[in-house]
């Protein structure tokens, strides 16, 4: 009981932390550069999809690959909803949400009873189909050019234009912290030990009463609802939604993000984003070797960090933690 | 009475006929043996009771209630709890942690409560680690003690006995235990027969697989004998042990023949 309190109270300790972050961050990098604050969006679009990602790929153990394209699906939703039948864009978030939520329902049924590297190769087809659709569907998504321009949106009369960057970084940061908090209560349930036994062992899993497939449809679709959020947060900003927006560069990204943060992990996916939206602009100096430091710093962080960022973090607190006890018994 | 009923239970994998027309049954409250050489169908009998693999013919009644071919997780939940061979547990969880899932048919919070985290969530939390003690308890053997290390860390030992509280945490009527004291020394041995005395005593039917006869013969009130598939002999310990057709398939077609001429 006593520990249970403690782990409350830290608990609320985490989320004030969270919250200050994300309310005085912003202000700050606005003061620093207005660019860092388009930096700052990227994040927390990053963020909220390698947070979900990180639901069925880290906790559920299924490589999800159709993450990307589902992300388009809300980009489109939104974008479409706001271009031809004139909705108000702040109602096209929920409707994206759903959109690629239906989807990977369907998705999620034709695929999810297939293991391991065959479901990664199946919803892969899907990655593919799916940018055929955007890239060839010319009269609904204009091609490859894309939507443009998506009208943009106004929140109290005020037009969230190019002048209104921070006003998009909170609103994208509170999604973020929304996708964060649902992942946070989930893994820690039932729902998620769920999630957590069919990835650590199908089989087991099954027997010990887990109707498998139904929580994998469970993790999927709470994924794919996140995914599309963003990307309707993500085609209002930029004013514009194209196949290339959500292509395979853009899912390798999230993944690494993933990987590199912690899969497993409520924070280390947003870690991960971080890195993955910073590395390219510190790299830029290295021009037409960026790919090949990006490569070799990726290689780096894998060797050494095999569990991301979140994993080395834990080991320098572990090692911290033994130092304190050690130095306390030779006093 | 009868709690479990195999009729005619047929497997085959391509041309193999791994569980051929195998008929049997389990009373309530039995400690019930299953034993034969490598490669007799032992756990291919287990995996086509429980679900894990579609049987080719054949029935399994359990309560009264015809479960052939049911998910495994339905089998599970209507109170066949099983363990799998070679220590199968959740590698990254802790014992803990592993026997809480073994909860998840007999709890119910779903999606909606717990994003809110509701006061049925909260409470029903904690009857899940209570009751993941109590399974931790009774299994015993030092358990309880590392019940926090993450199961990766722990012997072969302990993360069988993580696999047996699984299965006893799923409130089971029967429990399946395939091959548990496999990697075990002979006090370790010693001390799991008193275990799964100790599971029966509390009321749940045992059904025991084992390929090291002595283990399974002090122990078990009735045996059945596979062989190829077949089933060759049931019956007591005593009978088991003098049963020409088991000796030869223990110990080879030669040895039947010296004991008979002898």
């Amino acid at each position: 009981m006593k520990r249970n309190a403690l782990l409350k109270t830290k608990k609320w300790r985490n989320y004030l932390i969270g919250i200050a972050i994300a309310l005085v961050l912003p202000l700050i990098v606005r003061l620093v550069s207005p660019f860092w604050l388009h930096e700052l969006f990227l994040i927390a679009i990053f963020g909220i999809m390698a947070v979900s990602l990180n639901l069925i790929l880290g906790y559920t153990g299924q490589a999800n690959m159709a993450h990307g394209v589902l992300f388009g699906l809300g980009g489109y939703t939104s974008g479409l909803l706001v271009m031809r039948l004139g909705v108000n864009f702040w109602a096209t978030i929920p409707i994206a949400g759903i959109a690629a939520l239906i989807a990977g329902l369907v998705v999620g049924y034709a695929t999810l009873r297939l293991r391991g590297v065959y479901f990664a190769l199946a919803t892969f087809a899907f990655m593919s189909l799916m940018l055929e659709l955007y890239t060839n569907l010319r009269g609904i998504t204009e091609g490859l050019e894309g939507l443009m321009p998506i009208p943009k949106p106004s929140i109290a009369g005020l037009t969230l234009g190019p002048q209104q960057t921070i006003i998009w970084v909170y609103i994208a940061i509170a999604f973020l912290s929304l996708t964060m908090f649902v992942t946070d209560r989930v893994v820690h349930s039932r729902v998620g030990r769920a999630f957590t036994a069919i990835r650590d062992d199908e089989d087991l899993a099954q027997s010990s009463g887990v109707n498998i497939f139904r929580y994998k449809m469970l993790s999927f679709s709470i994924a794919t609802f996140f995914a599309g959020i963003a990307g309707a947060l993500y085609s209002s900003y930029h004013g514009m939604m194209s196949p290339g927006d959500c292509n395979i560069m853009f899912l390798l990204q999230v993944i690494v993000a993933v990987v590199t943060g912690g899969m497993g992990t409520l924070l280390g996916p947003v870690l991960g984003s971080i890195f993955v939206v910073i590395a390219p602009e510190v790299l830029r100096v290295a021009e037409v070797y960026y790919y090949l430091i990006f490569g070799v710093l990726l290689v780096v962080i894998t060797i050494f960090a095999p569990k991301g960022m979140m994993g080395l973090v834990k080991l320098i607190q572990v090692r911290l933690k033994a130092r304190g006890s050690r130095e306390q018994v030779t006093l | 009475m009868k709690l479990i009923e195999v009729n005619n239970l047929t497997k085959r994998f391509g041309g193999l006929v791994a569980v051929n027309n195998v008929d049997f049954y389990i009373n309530e409250g039995e400690l019930f043996g299953l034993i034969g050489p490598n490669g007799s169908g032992k756990t291919v009998m287990f995996n086509t009771m429980t679900g894990v693999y579609k049987s080719d013919g054949g029935k399994v009644v359990f309560n009264g209630e015809d479960i052939t071919d049911l998910p495994p997780h339905v089998i599970n939940e209507k109170g066949i709890g099983r363990t799998f061979q070679g220590s199968k547990v959740f590698l990254s969880l802790t014992p803990l942690q592993n026997v809480m899932v073994g909860r998840h048919c007999r709890t119910k919070s779903h999606l909606r409560d717990v994003i809110l985290r509701t006061p049925f969530t909260q409470r029903e939390d904690r009857e899940t680690e209570e009751k993941a003690m109590h399974a931790l308890e009774l299994v015993g053997m030092g358990l309880v003690d590392k019940k926090d290390t993450p199961v990766k860390d722990l012997t072969y030992v302990m993360r069988s006995l993580t696999g047996i509280a699984i299965a006893l945490a799923t409130d089971p009527k029967i429990i399946f235990l395939d091959e548990p004291v496999a990697g075990m020394n002979p006090t370790e041995i010693a001390q799991a027969m008193e275990l799964i005395k100790r599971i029966r005593d509390s009321g749940i039917t045992v059904f025991l697989v084992e390929h090291d006869m002595r283990t399974i013969m002090g122990i078990c009130e009735r045996i059945m004998v596979l062989n190829m598939g077949y089933k060759i002999a049931e019956g007591t310990p005593q009978e088991i042990s003098r049963n020409e057709q088991v000796i030869r398939a223990y110990l080879g077609r030669d040895y039947g023949a010296e004991t008979k001429q002898g």
